[in-house]
């Protein structure tokens, strides 16, 4: 009771001196006001990210792999990627073991655009027949295929020089896949090498021995069997990542449907985005939009993601669909076309089987972004249109119950190297762990710089204490004389400061509110949503069209801020009101 | 009762050693009017301090009761001052954020005694000095004898034992200081108040019953009879009332 009674005798007389130095006051108090505001702010900011990649995250599942391009900004990863072998090639330096044997510059892939080039024979292009014939030609099983090899290299010229170390490559792979045998693809080796003369016979017994080493040693490293023996592929043993899934010549949109047989995977779905010229039949509209192909089942599989993505009128695309259309309400609105109607999407006509619904507000998030103005067609329609077929811009595979999220993200990681196929997989935690371990450190940062600002407001409240007693030294020595103790003096030196601070720190929680609140979405627009694109990037994906991070003002934090700014300003006022408080009280009355 | 025994007091400033006072003896008696004089640096200032408790002495005592002031810590000196003295000063001694009552309040916030009581205490003491009506006013809306009674009225507050003036007219008009003077006899004839009046003017110190001059940290007794106030009784016949 009667610490409260005193408490309210110091505030009465501490409110009454810091409104005497009013203009003082308030300069002092601006400077507690702009480091809590900052502190606000910036937490707030912070947590808000946090949240937000929190959110963008549980719209797509915790049990989801992303598949993306591991490297590159693209969000077009697959364009122009054949499907060579270069996974045998940078696993185990066969191209560089033999260094002698072609010219080192020359790309593979630069060859191979289209598949396999015309002149390569393997032995899973011959019929039974053939082979049988001619085994019983050449003798023997390596035999048989250095003679068509030879002689498809030598007929190169009517088509594309041949390249040496694609062909070495090509065959490599089938070897490891079990298409052939390693004597057989020495022989090939070798004997198209002799027969275009870049080596001679004697050579080419080496060369052929030295490939039947490497083909060994290689099927070795990549899954611990040994050549010709098959791959032991067990779909009941999920989490196995030796699981041969994919084989070199496979498109990222057949490894992705490899994944979706086994068993611990739910779902498995792709998309690829482009930007088309689209126009109605008559003409009444036309633009450049954006295209996205997606394999049918993707919005069913991954609602949340595909959350703008509600048939109003007609219906999705099947399997079976090729060139149809389902249209955002925006476009269907200003091209004027309903379902049943036709449209050119560059060049080519489409017919409309459905409508989207009008969007609701677009939310933040991890989801496929604006649906109102986007077209949706099937990928194979995709695919017709602008080439580079089996690509993907991102895709999705979810981990059926029960099953580890890691063994099967590591199976797809495998199955994408085995094809030669720079796709990273990455599960929703391991992103919105990296992102927010990103976050985070922004936030640390950004909090010690508000921290630096609190402080000089701390700094400030001191110094003005300072002048204070200094000031009012006369003051302190009356009061002395009239009864007030040591602690009396103390306690209202304090108690000005402390209001100093909580004054400064209520104000400037107002305004920390107010600056995230307007800032919010210009900092998650640059700087935070900028660090989850660029990850998020990295990993080949496209984050949805997010309309800012709200900042996540908690109650705790408003109390905090304003606890902390009450012990700040009276720990500033510490030093000084202890110096008032001794003051004796003759010297403190001679004071002029 | 108030004694002063061999009470001494040095200063030192920097290597010199000044001393302000070479060993007092003084007693004054509850309800005498006393004035002490002396010239600038005989130690008048320090003698009053130690008189009021504001400052202890180096050697020798002093003592208000039996309370001793040398052995007094600065908590137990300002719980003397609080509860026993009163002071007013020369100028400058309202504090300037509060109103006439609030200031008359003060000593009692410090006492922690309730806040309605120290309220009404307040009135009747502002009513006392003539400044009822003046209550709200800040101490810069007051002329400067309406300040001194303002003064007067709070050195008032905790019904002390001692009132102690410190050139209370100093800042004053001869007529304004004449005033202020009357107060104090007043109280001093009416409350049986102790009085000490510190002052360099002789004209002034006429009106206290006894006259106690310093001289270089000495005192020269002229130990006159000590009148004691009586109701009624007057020292100079001036009444300040008539």
């Amino acid at each position: 009771m009667e610490v409260i009674l005193v408490l309210r005798d110091y505030l009465r007389l501490s409110m009454k001196s810091l409104r005497r130095r009013s203009l003082r006051s308030w300069l002092t108090i601006l400077g507690i006001v702009v480091g809590v505001a900052a502190v606000v702010a910036l937490i707030a900011i912070g947590e808000g990210m946090q949240q937000s990649v929190k959110q963008q995250f549980d719209t797509i599942g915790y049990n989801t792999i992303i598949l993306g391009e591991a490297t590159g900004k693209s969000l077009f990863p697959g364009a122009g990627m054949p499907a060579v072998p270069s996974a045998p090639t940078g696993r185990g330096g066969a191209a560089t073991d033999t260094p002698d044997e072609e010219e080192p510059t020359k790309e593979p892939a630069e060859e191979m655009g289209e598949g396999k080039p015309a002149w390569t024979k393997l032995r899973s292009d011959l019929t039974p027949e053939e082979i049988e014939a001619m085994k019983a030609q050449y003798g023997g099983e390596g035999r048989a295929i250095a003679k068509p090899m030879g002689d498809l290299v030598t007929s190169g010229s009517e088509g594309e020089p041949v390249d040496l170390e694609v062909l070495r490559v090509e065959l490599m792979a089938a070897v490891l896949r079990d298409e052939m045998t390693p004597e057989e693809g020495a022989w090939g080796y070798a004997a198209a090498g002799v027969r275009i003369g870049e080596w001679t016979r004697a050579e080419a017994q080496d060369i052929g021995q030295r490939f039947m080493q490497e083909a060994a040693a290689q099927a070795t490293e990549s899954g611990g069997n040994a050549p010709g023996e098959a791959p032991p592929v067990s779909p009941d043993a999920p989490d196995g990542p030796q699981e041969t899934l994919a084989t070199a010549d496979m498109l990222g949109i057949e490894v992705l449907e490899t994944l979706a047989e086994l068993p611990s995977v739910a779902a498995a779905g792709a998309q690829r985005e482009e930007t088309a010229l689209v126009s109605s039949e008559g003409l009444q509209g036309i633009g450049v939009l954006r295209l996205i192909g997606m394999t049918p089942s993707m919005p069913d599989d991954f609602p949340l993601y595909f959350e703008g993505y509600a048939i109003a009128e007609g219906r999705s695309f099947a399997e079976e669909d090729l060139l149809v259309i389902v249209l955002g309400p925006g476009v269907a609105n200003d091209l004027a076309v309903g379902v049943g109607d036709e449209m050119t999407v560059q060049g080519t006509a489409f017919e409309v089987i459905g409508i989207l619904a009008e969007p609701e507000q677009v939310g933040g998030g991890f989801t496929v972004g604006d649906t109102k103005f986007s077209l949706f067609v099937p990928i194979p329609a995709l695919e017709a249109l602008f080439g580079n077929e089996g690509t993907f811009s991102m895709a999705f595979v979810e981990v059926a119950d029960g099953a580890s999220i890691d063994g099967v993200a590591q199976q797809a990681r495998d199955a994408f190297t085995q094809a030669g196929m720079p796709i990273s997989a990455t599960t929703a935690s391991e992103l919105s762990a990296e992102i927010g371990a990103a976050v985070s450190s922004v936030n640390l940062t950004l909090s010690a710089i508000a921290g630096i600002a609190l402080l000089v407001g701390v700094l400030g409240v001191m110094n003005t204490m300072y002048t204070s007693v200094l000031e009012r030294t006369r003051e302190i020595g009356i009061l002395k004389a009239v009864g007030a103790k040591d602690r009396d003096v103390l306690g209202l030196f304090l108690t000005e400061s402390a209001l100093l601070g909580l004054i400064g720190g209520g104000l400037g929680v107002l305004l920390g509110v107010g600056i995230s609140g307007l800032a919010g979405s210009l900092i998650s627009g640059s700087l935070a949503f900028g660090t989850v694109s660029q990850v998020a990037e990295s990993a080949g994906l496209q984050a949805g069209a997010s309309s800012g991070l709200p900042p996540s003002f908690s109650a705790w934090l408003i109390l905090a801020a304003l606890g902390l700014s009450l012990l700040l300003g009276t720990l500033a006022g510490l030093l000084p009101a202890w110096r008032g408080a001794k003051l004796p009280p003759v010297k403190a009355l001679r004071y002029e | 009762m108030i004694e002063v025994k061999s009470a001494t007091r040095v200063f030192s400033m920097g290597t010199t050693k000044v001393h302000a006072l070479r060993g007092v003896d003084l007693r004054i008696e509850d309800g005498e009017f006393v004035a002490i004089m002396g010239p600038s640096g005989s130690g008048k200032s320090t003698l009053m301090y130690l008189l009021g408790a504001l400052d202890r002495p180096d050697g020798g005592s002093i003592f208000h009761g039996d309370q001793d002031v040398a052995g007094c810590n600065s908590n137990g000196l300002a719980e003397l001052r609080g509860k026993r003295i009163g002071f007013v000063f020369q100028m400058f001694s309202l504090m300037p954020t509060l109103s006439a009552l609030e200031n008359v309040e003060l000593p009692m916030v410090f006492q922690k005694r309730p806040h309605a009581e120290s309220r009404g205490r307040a009135h009747q003491l502002l009513d006392f000095v003539g400044m009822g009506d003046r209550a709200k006013h800040l101490p810069k809306q007051l002329s400067g004898g309406e300040q001194q009674r303002v003064a007067i009225a709070r050195a008032l507050a905790n019904d002390p034992d001692l009132l102690l003036a410190d050139e209370p007219t100093g800042n004053l008009d001869s007529a304004t200081g004449f005033q202020i003077i009357a107060l104090l006899k007043r109280l001093n004839r009416e409350e049986l108040m102790t009085e000490i009046l510190v002052t360099h003017d002789a004209a002034l110190a006429q009106h206290a019953h006894r006259i106690i001059e310093l001289l270089d940290g000495h005192l020269l007794t002229r130990d006159g009879p000590s009148q004691r106030a009586t109701p009624g009784g007057t020292s100079d016949g001036s009444d300040p009332r008539a």
